[in-house]
């Protein structure tokens, strides 16, 4: 199985990085990616900042990927997040599953940006439109 | 306050440990840097320290981390630990907020 854990300081180019996952046998692929919003809980976002812990970050990419590969025929699949400064409906994630039916890829591709969302150590810094408000730490309140 | 005073040690309360029992270093990340104002801080870690203890002293020594730290885990070499797993004098581990990738 190919599996692709990477942190990315740059636009994600999705058709290179899915490039990455060619194989013959792979008949689906399954991709995700996830965008910057223009608001979050009623209010204008300007833009967002992603910071991460890098090294505990990339290892429990790389363990998530595996657990898919267990748990679903994924012969290829990766998660790739950017970090730093993000405009609106940039790219901040992407990820993606390929195996040889539909059911599998898709499902697994679920369980690998659900996953993301709960054990890999990124941060949101959101900044918003309105002049004067703060900027806030999504995820501790 | 949050959290009791540490129980990881026979030691007396917290934050009076000597200092020759030993120190650690917690990388701090997000909300944590930004209210504690440093990424990174020295705590003592004694003998017996825990996941745990590690956060019960933090809280204790930055009061301003004090309502963040139950939410948080702790990760050491790339890991996250249980709060019981030991830390010891001169390792380093993260303390992790909830996360908001993606």
């Amino acid at each position: 199985m190919i599996a692709i854990a990477r942190l990315v300081r740059a636009p994600i180019d999705e058709r290179s990085e899915l490039a990455a996952l060619a194989d013959p046998a792979t008949g689906a692929l399954a991709s995700f990616v996830g965008r910057v919003r223009n608001e979050h809980e009623g209010r204008a976002v300007a833009h967002l900042e992603y910071h991460a812990h890098d090294g505990l970050a990339v290892a429990q990419m790389e363990r998530i990927l595996a657990e898919a590969g267990a748990r679903w025929d994924v012969r290829g699949a990766l998660l790739v997040h950017r970090l730093g400064r993000l405009e609106l409906g940039e790219a901040s994630v992407l990820a993606a599953a390929a195996c040889p039916h539909r059911g599998e890829s898709f499902e697994a591709c679920r369980y690998l940006i659900e996953r993301l969302k709960v054990d890999v150590p990124i941060w949101k810094h959101e900044h918003y439109a309105d002049v004067g408000a703060l900027p806030r730490w999504i995820g501790a309140e | 306050m949050p959290f009791p005073p540490p129980r990881d040690t026979l030691l007396p309360p917290i934050p009076f440990t000597p200092p020759w029992l030993g120190r650690g270093t917690v990388r701090l990340f997000a909300i944590l840097a930004e209210k504690a104002g440093v990424d990174r801080v020295s705590v003592p870690i004694p003998p017996g320290a825990t996941a745990r203890s590690v956060l019960e002293r933090l809280a204790w020594q930055h009061p301003a981390l004090a309502a963040f730290l139950p939410s948080c885990r702790v990760a050491k070499d790339d890991r996250f630990l249980a709060a019981d797993d030991p830390v010891r004098p001169g390792e380093e581990v993260s303390v992790i907020p909830p996360v908001s990738g993606g």
